[in-house]
């Protein structure tokens, strides 16, 4: 319908910024690259100085404890955040599609976390979950006693308050894609499973769900993909810390480019490359089977 | 109404596009600025090694320069905005300073300087790490600069060539003690005990304390360079006894971090103060304001920290009394002392530098640093500026064992090429003392990651 030199501006920013960072990033993780023989020649990375290094970077990030340690916590990050936030999203839909007097407003109010930056909410959290935070005061309140936990600087507790305060600032979003959804299943559906006896759950169960696919599909892909990319709101609220406690990926690549480590950090890059490329394909794989099944 | 929402979209994508295509300006106007792009790389070569130009119209008589200054929350010093606000009265030359928090620091200077975004001035300690922000390729030279001349030690300054890459704020190397609240310890009755000789007595006092109700030691986890103090510092300490020369043969390869069993002897006394609750409990959340609130109010009553924290302490809290005492690992006394100076650098891809170069002529003037150590009584690093009256607690450390040659140089400065990985190490500190890794672990690890970064750089030996 539309001649396909439209697409030449779309694909010059797609290769400029995305293509060819990635191809250079793949051949520069199988160097020695640092920031001692990092230089340029005129516009262009000066190459002498580099010498080929094959797989000795994937073996050492393997064989780190740290890295295979941030693998972990990012993976239970992603896995955690996405089934916590599709439920509390479908719940929250599910409450305000129901036609009260005050949804809209309260669409707003559980939408607003989604638009804060993350300098904000760390900084607020951070605030909330210290020692003598507001958290431990409510808590001490309704258990009549004194709470002194340091929420962020537990190792058993931090991961677990990075994944709440995710849910708390994403629910609100898949909550829109799924009013979305559910705005879109036809009225007719219900009244005759209610003139053929389904009850309430019964109609939630062979009616919401299966015509909710597309929405589960759109939401687990950007939960998936989102989860495996956190950086934000680890770098804001706990560095990584306490030690390596919570530690993730993109972290852990941050601080490796930052040391001048410059192919070790291109090695990780790939290596998250590879794992969100391979989880997203696959989960739209199985999503789009069942949407299809459906049809 | 439908093309009126074509337009609106139209610009805000153009707006968009756009937004991040521009570089901030440093001055008020084009043309005139000495600092433009064009002449940026002329400019900086012109300036190093060069005597000073005579610029004092230059920048006087001419538009308003603006020159960022980039550092961290400790490092920067109230001090400079009294000599910010002369310079910009005197060479109408202003000075933004760019302030991130500690713990983020190092990791936002590498990247500014790696993507080449950088500053025109940033704050580091030097020599130490001129390899760390690669100075040869990132800096100006200063080695030519008129100041250099009236250095108290300039040596101190040179890297293995000779060439200086950092303008130095303090001649003070870096007096490691425990500092401690000495009215607090008045109250608790402990003030004659503040000088143990031996380290079970320094355990013994730490329970006395602790016993009081009073947190011994307070440490600021969050940010990892506060705690990693105590091993930078006591290693050389503990290596005295059998392997003086250590530190030497790990630098080039002759022996490794695996090889001194004193590397997990200290690393157990870190682990051995958190296990016997003699460090705050919220420690991997404190921060260094936190740190520093609780021993000045007497929630703790010590820190081991160097000057920097008690210039900047006194300054905080006028009506504090600080005292101080070497920690006596291996019952030696001694003390341990790094291998460099607070240091200003001056980059060769900042949009100001020629700005800048007069930022740091000036500021070595007596009149400009008479202003600093007026606030922060010190070591100064130019023989003809008044240091102030430095805090008896520092001035016991330098009489008792720097004078007297009492003082090994601490572990981070030993070894200078490492410098750019150290960070990663104190993170591990982190780690262990929070029951994530063993000492054996952390020396492990280390040694691998060491031995990798070396080779990688090619340092001597590897």
């Amino acid at each position: 319908m539309y001649p396909y030199r439209l697409m030449v501006p779309a694909l010059f920013i797609y290769t400029a910024f995305y293509m060819i960072p990635l191809v250079i990033g793949l051949v520069m993780s199988f160097t020695n690259w640092n920031v001692e023989n990092l230089s340029f020649k005129g516009a262009f990375l000066n190459m002498e100085g580099l010498h080929f290094k094959g797989l000795d970077n994937y073996l050492a990030i393997f064989r780190d404890r740290h890295f295979l340690l941030s693998l972990r916590n990012t993976v239970v990050f992603a896995v955690a955040t996405t089934m916590i936030k599709l439920l509390a999203g479908l719940l929250l839909a599910l409450a305000l599609n129901r036609g009260l007097r005050t949804q809209k407003y309260l669409r707003t109010i559980y939408y607003i976390p989604s638009v804060l930056s993350y300098i904000v909410v760390g900084v607020l959290f951070s605030s909330i979950l210290r020692t003598d935070g507001m958290l431990n005061r409510m808590l001490g309140i309704f258990l009549h006693k004194e709470i002194g936990h340091d929420w962020l600087g537990s190792t058993q507790t931090a991961l677990g308050c990075i994944i709440a305060v995710e849910v708390w600032k994403w629910s609100g979003y898949v909550m829109t894609v799924f009013l979305a959804g559910l705005q879109g299943i036809s009225r007719e559906y219900y009244e005759s499973a209610k003139i053929d006896g389904a009850g309430s759950f019964q109609a939630f169960w062979f009616i919401t769900l299966p015509l909710l696919i597309p929405s589960f599909t759109v939401n687990v892909t950007m939960c998936v993909i989102g989860g495996f990319k956190v950086f934000d709101q680890v770098f804001v609220m706990t560095n990584g810390g306490p030690g390596f406690a919570t530690q993730v990926l993109n972290t852990m690549i941050y601080q490796a480019f930052s040391e001048g480590r410059l192919a070790k950090s291109a090695a990780m890059g790939i290596v998250l490359f590879v794992f969100i490329s391979i989880i997203s394909v696959s989960l739209s794989g199985i999503l789009h089977r069942k949407e299809e099944n459906m049809t | 109404m439908k093309r009126i929402k074509k337009w609106m979209a139209l610009l805000i994508g153009i707006c968009v596009l756009t937004a991040g295509c521009g570089n901030g300006a440093q001055t008020e106007s084009a043309g005139t600025a000495s600092g433009s792009s064009e002449n940026k790389e002329a400019g900086a070569e012109e300036a190093a090694g060069a005597g000073e130009e005579s610029s004092e119209s230059a920048f006087s008589d001419g538009e308003k320069q603006k020159v960022i200054w980039f550092t961290s929350a400790t490092k920067y010093k109230a001090a400079y905005e009294s000599m910010a606000a002369k310079l910009l009265e005197e060479e109408n030359i202003e000075i933004e300073f760019q302030q991130v928090a500690d713990d983020q620091y190092h990791t936002m200077l590498k990247t500014k300087l790696a993507t080449g975004d950088a500053p025109d001035i940033f704050e580091h300690n030097a020599p130490t790490e001129y390899g760390t922000v690669n100075a040869q390729e990132n800096c100006v030279e200063l080695t030519g600069e008129e100041w250099v001349s009236r250095l108290v030690n300039p040596d101190i300054l040179k890297d293995k060539n000779g060439k200086i890459w950092a303008f130095p704020t303090e001649s003070s190397e870096c007096y490691f003690g425990m500092y401690y609240n000495k009215g607090l310890m008045e109250e608790l009755g402990l003030a004659e005990e503040m000088n143990p000789k031996t380290y079970e007595e320094f355990l013994g006092l730490c329970q006395k304390i602790k016993d009081k109700g009073v947190v011994p030691v307070y440490f600021p986890d969050k940010d990892s360079s506060v705690m990693q103090c105590w091993v930078t510092s006591a290693l050389p300490i503990v290596l005295s006894v059998n392997n003086p020369d250590a530190l030497e043969k790990i630098r080039v390869n002759e022996a490794k971090w695996t090889d001194y069993p004193e590397y997990i002897q200290v690393l157990e006394t870190l682990t051995e103060l958190y296990e016997k609750g003699y460090v705050n409990e919220n420690h991997a959340s404190a921060t260094q304001d936190m740190w520093k609130e609780a021993v000045a109010t007497g929630e703790a009553a010590m820190m081991y920290t160097g000057e920097w924290t008690v210039t900047d302490m006194l300054a905080k809290y006028p009506d504090l009394e600080l005292g101080s005492f070497v920690v006596p690992f291996a019952d030696q006394d001694a003390t341990s002392i790094g291998a460099y100076v607070s240091s200003v650098y001056v980059c060769k891809n900042g949009q100001n530098t020629d700005a800048a170069l007069k930022v740091l002529e000036c500021f070595s003037r007596p009149e400009y640093m008479n202003l600093y150590y007026e606030q922060l009584p010190g070591f100064p690093a130019f023989s003809d500026v008044d240091g102030g009256q430095v805090p008896q607690c520092v001035q016991s450390i330098v009489d008792n064992y720097v004078e007297t040659n009492k003082y090994f140089i601490e572990m981070n400065g030993a070894i200078p090429e490492m410098s750019s990985i150290l960070p990663d190490l104190w993170k591990n500190y982190v780690d262990m003392v929070n029951g994530g890794s063993t000492p054996l672990q952390i020396v492990e690890e280390w040694q691998v990651k060491y031995e990798e970064y070396m080779a990688e750089t090619e340092q001597t030996g590897f």
